[in-house]
């Protein structure tokens, strides 16, 4: 065999392997390493942790809770996440960093033997930005029994993501993080339904997948010395039934039984003065208004627990100041994201904007609630303009910094089905 | 039990593993490690159980050609010995992969004849390669009685050439002797390696990237055909046969491919097929193996017999030299076309496949010599591009009418496809503005798919363009500098990478010719 040759093909291989690697870095999906990059690459420690599904992700959002209450934390709960999924971040988090307490989401903690209680996609936001360790090797070795692809899925990139060719956009290219801690938190406002009737009954939990790996986490929070908390963020009536509060009423029992503690949400909207006409920002998830409630009280659980208010303390208020101004220009450019007019100027809202509203019709404009509410919870006072302004649109919002300085505007047409103002081509 | 199909990527890691193993193994003993690998293959590939099969069929012809050599002074003992190993070798054929055949006459009898049973048949897949492997058990039968090759004393040895596994999926069909060098030593060479991982990249392009496309146009559209109408038809009925060449060709490519990693070089089963001028020509390029294969055990045996030469000579004496000859072409065409219709293993087959080229080729046959008068009457110039492309273009068609057949569940909706085909004609159902109003994207491909079919078949006609002229398109590809050729395999390599149609949630369809 001549040497020539053996060098040439292994100077091929490292080429073909190194090509691989770029093609699946640029085809991956991105969602959870932008979410979870901040907390990887922390400048400070986190007080606190929220972990599980949307519901939780979109209902604490660790911005409102530093700026209103100085705690350092981090939300790494990510959509249709099963608990057993949570174990294996919490299990990472907890070997990066030392809260003092985590919440942890009631709401995917199943009963099922043999089943991982998510879709495909949603493992893979779970684990993909864990790095190749202990920890995701188990998650792979659990979640690879329940889909097709199985192990080879979540362990190569390629495998399971060459064919997003046709969903590539800037972000596979540039990288583009999520600078809110790890939240989503919604600025929609919905309507929902208060549920009729919470029973105080409990009955017996099924030894499955999910209860086994929650038992886990409280078992590893003991290990470690971290508060656990099982929180139950609000459900509107569409999402409640019985079963599923005997169930939860059942887990709170366990969880104190184990040394933990619980937030039934559920059960103190009332007593946290939230009511259901606005502090939801679809059918299932809290919005800004409803996290700010949840955000409050969360924090002052927080300071009984002896968790200090950092924000006089520089190695934690710069780099946070820091991430939040850029996490403010972020939100400013991510403005033309929002496609419902009131989720728009929520969004919009900051001390530093003026936003302004011109409207064809004023007759429309007060056809849905949550418009009215958005325009007197942000002083916008309406103006009625002409195609000129408007040029054939319905509306148009403009954002304009405190000197005039103009940062953005977007164009809605009227649904005269929905009464929503949305974006819309003409 | 891990899935083990040609494009997976365990098959990949077999290979290479198996190719570690042989190569170490010393070379006296590296026959008895190929041939433990490929019956691991076949436990992975195929229900375990069914190799007994396999060992059936090998202890028939290990039996009947030894024996058929101790009595070769007793021509009729040896005639008899043979002819009942090639008929048991069939039966288990018949039984298991030609189920069909009975069990859809057992159907129709039990229709007319409530009393007689309808039989439920066995599972198609349990008996992996056995259409090929039955093919080699008989060919090493008749090649053992003809004298034209010895037979093989080691039992063992006479397995392995029944159990090759690369040979296990689609073929090609091997004659013995072909497969001699299975039981040679041999070092590792780098070069054959790579020729070999080359090729099954060829393969997996055909296959993942051109073929999985077109299947997925070709069952949305077949499947649906209430709402996928008119011209629809006639996009399956062209876009069908290039999806079975790429299926069919990509597999046999991994197949030599992964005989190449172990230094075995094995027959072509396709040479550029759709270049053929006629169907003759056609059926020398597509399937050769089995076509090389009815000839010399089919078509030969018939036109020699006593029975074809003595009727032929006298038709000879009565019709003229011409008839007597096409009598005898005629025959053997006959039962050759027969033969390659049942080995299909259903009815339609026969027809479609079988019947159909017979009645195409023996008017050609027939018809040939008056054709060509005409073309000088009308002085067509029989070299010029457009008449070669129009006959090429011809051939096609001829086969793509075919594979209608293969397309439909039997042979009455075969020939309703072909009414409704003719019919997309029609005003009411004539929709040609389905290529201009997006509709073409509703069939399960996107418009990025259509552009990567595209450039796939620019990069299949290329390489078929450079087959033509430099041997092997990979022949030309490795005269090029380091630099180029790193590029071009790169390229091919990250193509399929990205553009093939595997991984979770897409589920690959089976090797068409995998079910035989």
């Amino acid at each position: 065999m001549k040497k020539n040759s053996i060098i040439s093909s292994l100077i091929f291989i490292i080429l073909t392997a190194l090509m691989t690697l770029l093609c699946s870095r640029i085809l991956m999906n991105k969602t959870s390493e932008e979410r979870k990059h901040e907390f990887f690459n922390a400048k400070t420690d986190f007080d606190a942790l929220y972990l599980g599904a949307s519901r939780i992700r979109e209902a604490v959002d660790p911005v409102y809770i530093w700026e209103n209450h100085g705690i350092s934390s981090y939300n790494l709960a990510s959509a249709g996440e099963s608990i057993q999924m949570t174990y294996y971040v919490l299990a990472e988090a907890l070997e990066r960093c030392n809260p003092t307490v985590v919440f942890i989401d009631s709401a995917k903690i199943s009963e099922e033997n043999d089943a991982i209680n998510s879709g495909y996609g949603f493992v893979h936001e779970s684990i993909d930005a864990l790095p190749l360790n202990k920890n995701k090797l188990e998650a792979i070795d659990y979640a690879g029994r329940f889909f097709e692809g199985g192990k080879a899925s979540f362990l190569s990139m390629i495998y399971s993501y060459h064919d997003r060719y046709e969903a590539l956009d800037k972000n596979d290219f540039v990288a583009k993080p999520n600078l809110d801690k790890g939240a989503y938190i919604m600025t929609s406002v919905r309507g929902a339904e208060k549920p009729e009737h919470l029973t105080d009954a409990s009955r017996e939990l099924k030894d499955g997948d999910g209860v086994r790996y929650y038992k886990r986490i409280l078992s590893l929070c003991r290990e470690k010395g971290v508060k656990c908390v099982l929180v139950d963020i609000p459900v509107t009536k569409e999402t409640y039934n019985e079963e599923r509060q005997k169930k939860l009423n059942a887990l709170i029992r366990l969880t104190l039984d184990n040394g933990g503690d619980c937030i039934p949400f559920n059960e103190m909207m009332d007593e946290l003065d939230m009511d259901y006409d606005h502090c939801f920002g679809d059918s299932g998830h809290l919005n800004f208004i409803g996290a700010a409630s949840v955000g409050d009280y969360l924090s002052e659980y927080m300071k009984k627990l002896g968790i200090p208010d950092h924000r006089n303390d520089p190695a934690y208020s710069i780099p946070w100041d820091e991430d939040i101004k850029r996490w403010k220009e972020r939100k400013t450019e991510d403005l033309s994201d929002r496609k419902d007019a009131v989720e728009y100027m929520f969004w919009a809202a900051d001390d530093d904007h003026v936003i302004s509203l011109y409207i064809k019709d004023m007759d429309t404009l007060y056809s849905q609630y949550a418009m009215d509410f958005c325009l007197k919870e942000l002083n916008i006072v309406p103006e009625e303009a002409g195609d000129d302004t408007l040029g054939g649109y319905d509306m148009k919002i403009e954002v304009r910094n405190r000197d005039g300085m103009f940062l953005a505007s977007q164009y809605f047409k009227y649904n005269y089905s929905s009464g929503l103002f949305t974006v819309e081509q003409v | 039990m891990i899935p083990m199909t040609i494009t997976s990527p365990v098959y990949l890691l077999f290979v290479l593993t198996g190719a570690f193993v042989y190569f170490i193994t010393p070379k006296k003993h590296q026959w008895i490690s190929l041939l433990i690998i490929s019956v691991l293959f076949y436990c992975m590939a195929a229900e375990p159980y069914t190799i007994v099969f396999i060992i059936v069929s090998t202890l028939i012809i290990y039996f009947s050609a030894i024996h058929a050599k101790n009595r070769s002074g007793s021509g009729r003992a040896a005639f008899v010995i043979t002819i009942t190993a090639v008929i048991l070798n069939s039966l288990i054929w018949f039984l298991f992969k030609g189920s069909a055949y009975w069990v859809q006459l057992s159907s129709f009898i039990h229709t007319k004849i409530p009393a007689f049973p309808a039989f439920g048949g066995f599972p198609l897949a349990c008996a992996l390669g056995m259409s090929y492997y039955t093919c080699q058990a008989i060919s090493y039968t008749v090649d053992c009685y003809w004298g034209t090759a010895e037979p093989q004393k080691n039992f063992f040895k006479l397995f392995h050439f029944l159990i090759f596994f690369p040979l296990l999926t689609t073929g090609p069909i091997c004659r013995y002797t072909t497969l001699l060098p299975l039981y040679e030593g041999r070092s590792f060479s780098l070069e054959k390696m790579q020729r070999g991982l080359q090729r099954i990249l060829w393969g997996f392009f055909k296959k993942l990237v051109i073929s999985e496309r077109f299947a997925i146009l070709v069952n949305n559209v077949s499947g649906n055909p209430s709402y996928y109408s008119g011209i629809w038809g006639w996009i399956v009925l062209l876009s069908y046969p290039i999806q079975l060449y790429t299926d069919f060709s990509g597999s046999i490519d991994i197949v030599l491919g992964t005989a190449e990693i172990f230094g075995i070089e094995l027959p072509e089963n396709f040479n550029n097929p759709f270049f053929s001028q006629s169907s003759q020509e056609f059926w020398q390029r597509w399937h050769m193996s089995l076509g090389n294969w009815a000839k010399d055990y089919i078509m030969y045996p018939v036109l020699k017999s006593e029975t074809v030469q003595s009727v032929s000579t006298n038709i000879r004496k009565s019709h003229g030299k011409r008839a007597g000859k096409l009598f005898s072409l005629g025959a053997g065409m006959f039962f050759t076309w027969l033969v390659m219709g049942i080995w299909h293993g259903n009815y339609k087959y026969i027809l479609g496949c079988g019947m159909y080229y017979f009645v195409i080729m023996f008017l050609y046959e027939a018809l040939g010599p008056s054709l060509k008068k005409i073309n000088e009457f009308l002085h067509v110039n029989e070299n010029s591009f457009s008449w070669r492309l129009f006959r090429m273009v011809r051939t096609y068609l001829i086969l793509s009418i075919s594979l209608i057949f293969f397309l439909s569940d039997g042979i009455n909706s075969a020939f309703e496809r072909i009414i409704l085909l003719i019919r997309a004609f029609t005003p009411s159902v004539f929709n040609p503005w389905i290529f201009f109003n997006g509709e073409l994207l509703k069939a399960g491909l996107s418009d990025v798919d259509f552009h990567v079919i595209f450039i796939s078949l620019l990069i299949l006609i290329l390489a078929a363009i450079l087959r033509e002229r430099h041997g092997y398109a990979r022949n030309w590809v490795a005269l090029q500098g380091t630099v180029f050729r790193f590029l071009i395999w790169i390229a091919l390599f990250l193509f399929v990478l990205i553009y093939g149609k595997y991984g979770p949630g897409y589920h690959a369809a089976d090797f068409i010719y995998q079910g035989f």
